[in-house]
């Protein structure tokens, strides 16, 4: 790769890729190899360097064991953002995207309006579950690699090889801690396309995901309703019907219901920004001619 | 891992079991009935293990028998219930039972059929729909969009009947039988829920 | 919460196991005597454990309502709110080397004059200790939240109407950032001549 340096802390070095992997089993001299060079790295400039780019690491030498320590000593530091639905699918039209917007912590919400959906750029979309920083982080990276195949290449990168950078970047960071559940989804010359990808670096292409603390009631009502050939209308119904009944029976899940669909033609569109869960709840039990609190069909005892 | 989940319209209840006993890494019996009859309005569906499953149900059986028997009535669906609350609440700070429960029956007193819902805790609610274990996490979301106030016991079949098609597309445990139990007026009536 | 003779009692219907909602009319509040409500957060089966209405008196085995039937039969009276407020201290007491996974909290009114009314409100942790200010207690999963919110909008002798405004917002809003609570919401308004129930609008997520 060129020297050039895009904004990113030493992105893009022409230095041999230094990987540290805590499970490797050095022998005793390559061990202390390995420590001189960390030293070196570590001493002057205290960063961890892999795969260009310079992450900057705690004080010390067991990065592991400090991570280890911190989640004991501060649970709180540690306690990223996590509890989602998210779901994606494929049809006739594309693929349609519907995610939740709850961000909690603990019990306690912290957010109610979280973008869950990355707009990586004007072909791709990321879904966001796990850690919130590192979907976000490495699907921006995704989206400057792209740019630059694009640059290079003079055509957009197949939403085939976006996703497998992601999946890459996954598979060398494996045990690292990251944290990431992500439907990586976009528009190429072949059409819309769906893929899962997660931090175990597992990468399926399929036609119906859902993912986060919700995504088993989300598929309840998913795969009972789901068919290839429905129209635009009944999929974003179907996918906005989903996250609703998940988030009612989810408690880390809720907020609002976004909606994106990926075209059959390389673009995206969002079709709804950030409709009220609950009051969706209340509208479809009204249809049903219940009251929306769920006391149907039981006495009411308040005593 | 067992399955089990139950809806509850005005007059009828459906509760249904799968009928695997697995231990280890095998499948013992393929057509266990996990749903005691206790007389002929009510029912008992218990998952955990078998062992529990069988001494509870049997126990509670055996006493709600005896007090029908001593005093001549039959306790109403909501007392049978209580009672069994109370011997999981007295059992789990002694040798707790490890029995998830749904309770359903017919109340010929009001017509009403009634289903409750109870934890190996001793947790009780009345309930419209329940499920239990892993399947609850599969099948809430189709039971609460299909459940209706007014709806008729072939609908409630039927949801129940997508509940289980779910299970056997999501579920990783291979759950290849599925019984139903429903309670109407006219008694108890068994089916078959898988094709 | 307590107000110029009228206590209350806000509260949550959801009833849960970890991340999954089970139903959302699960009862916690109960009416201990004509003057006394007793709210119960926590594990399930030891709210129903202590629970006070159970309805089959034959298979009873709801500790509260047994004390209090034997002290009636005994005195010939109700408890008083702070007689019982210190039953249910001593009571969850002697479960102390094997608890009850709760934490009450009592409401009550005791009479101390003509058209003079002492409120009773206090709250315990799960072996007993009673916690009381007079002003207003809070348990459960959404405590934390509930201070901040009810320590400004509570006054001391509020009317029953704005203690029902202060006690229902200052719950909702609670609601809104404990994602274990909510699904639906109930409000109990006690005063020397009636008990008012309201049922709150909430989310369902």
């Amino acid at each position: 790769m060129d020297n050039e340096n895009f904004g990113l802390a030493k992105s893009f070095s022409s230095a041999p890729v230094l990987s540290i992997s805590p499970h490797t089993n050095f022998s005793q001299k390559e061990q202390t190899d390995i420590e001189h060079e960390l030293n070196e790295q570590v001493g002057t400039t205290g960063e961890y360097v892999s795969e260009g780019f310079c992450f900057k690491l705690a004080p010390g030498q067991d990065q592991i064991g400090f991570m280890r320590s911190l989640k004991e000593k501060a649970p709180k530091l540690t306690d990223f953002a996590k509890g989602t639905t998210t779901l994606a699918f494929e049809f006739q039209e594309g693929v349609l995207v519907a995610v939740d917007a709850r961000a909690t912590m603990g019990a306690f919400i912290s957010s109610n309006n979280v973008r869950k959906v990355i707009e990586i750029n004007d072909f791709l979309l990321g879904t966001m579950a796990g850690g919130a920083a590192d979907c976000m982080f490495w699907e921006k990276y995704v989206a400057m690699q792209c740019r630059v195949y694009e640059l290079r290449n003079g055509e957009k990168p197949s939403v085939a090889m976006a996703s497998m950078m992601l999946a890459s970047i996954m598979r060398q960071y494996r045990g690292q801690g990251l944290s990431m559940g992500t439907m990586f989804t976009g528009s190429d010359k072949t059409g819309a396309s769906l893929y899962y990808i997660d931090n175990d670096a597992t990468r399926v292409k399929g036609r119906l995901f859902a993912v986060g603390s919700g995504g088993t009631f989300a598929y309840g009502v998913l795969d009972t309703n789901y068919r290839y050939d429905m129209s635009l209308d009944e999929a974003v119904n179907l996918g906005i019907r989903a996250i609703t009944s998940a988030t009612f029976k989810d408690s880390a899940s809720g907020g609002v219901v976004r909606i994106y669909h990926v075209t059959n033609h390389g673009k995206w569109n969002l079709i709804h920004d950030a409709i009220d869960v609950s009051e969706l709840h209340y509208q479809f039990e009204q249809n049903k001619g219940h009251t929306g609190r769920g006391n149907e069909g039981k006495p009411n005892k308040y005593l | 891992m067992d399955s089990i989940f139950g809806i509850c319209g005005k007059d009828w209840v459906v509760v249904a079991c799968d009928t695997a006993v697995n231990r280890s890494i095998f499948t013992l019996k393929h057509d266990d009935d996990k749903i005691l009859s206790l007389n002929t309005n009510k029912v008992l569906a218990c998952s955990g293990e078998q062992t529990d499953r069988y001494q509870f149900s049997n126990y509670i059986q055996k006493n709600l028998e005896l007090q029908a028997y001593l005093t001549g009535h039959e306790l109403s669906i909501e007392a049978s219930a209580q009672y069994m609350r109370t011997e999981l609440a007295k059992a789990l700070r002694k040798a707790p039972y490890q029995v998830n429960c749904l309770i359903g029956g017919f109340d010929h007193l009001n017509g009403e059929a009634k289903l409750f819902w109870m934890d190996y805790f001793g947790t009780l609610q009345q309930v419209t729909k329940g499920a239990h274990g892993y399947a609850g996490y599969f099948v809430n979301s189709v039971l609460d969009n299909n459940y209706q106030v007014n709806m008729t016991l072939e609908d409630g079949i039927n949801t129940l009947k997508k509940c289980i098609v779910e299970l056997k597309t999501r579920f990783i445990m291979n759950q290849p039988t599925f019984i139903g139990k429903i309670v109407t007026k006219e008694g108890i009536r068994v089916i078959n829920l898988t094709e | 919460m307590s107000g110029h003779n009228c206590v209350a009692i806000a509260t949550d219907t959801r009833l849960s196991t970890q991340l999954m909602t089970i139903d959302t009319s699960f009862q916690r509040v109960f009416k201990v005597t004509d003057s006394c409500l007793m709210g119960v957060s926590g594990l399930g089966t030891d709210v129903q454990t202590l629970q006070l209405t159970l309805r089959s008196f034959y298979f009873s085995n709801s500790l509260m309502k047994f004390k209090l039937n034997l002290y009636r039969l005994k005195e010939g009276r109700d408890m008083k709110a702070d007689v019982f407020s210190k039953l249910v201290a001593t009571s969850l007491y002697e479960h102390r080397f094997g608890p009850y996974f709760v934490s009450p909290v009592i409401a009550g009114l005791d009479k101390v004059g003509e058209n003079e009314y002492s409120p009773v409100i206090c709250t315990y942790d799960s072996i007993g200790y009673r916690e009381h200010n007079g002003q207003f207690e809070v348990a459960g999963t959404g405590a934390e939240l509930l201070y901040g919110v009810c320590e400004t909008f509570y006054k001391p002798n509020l009317e029953p109407e704005q203690l029902f405004e202060v006690i229902s917002n200052s719950l909702l809003s609670a609601l809104d950032r404990d994602s274990l609570s909510g699904w639906g919401a109930k409000v109990y308004l006690l005063t020397p001549t009636e008990l008012t129930v309201r049922s709150l609008k909430t989310r369902q997520d």
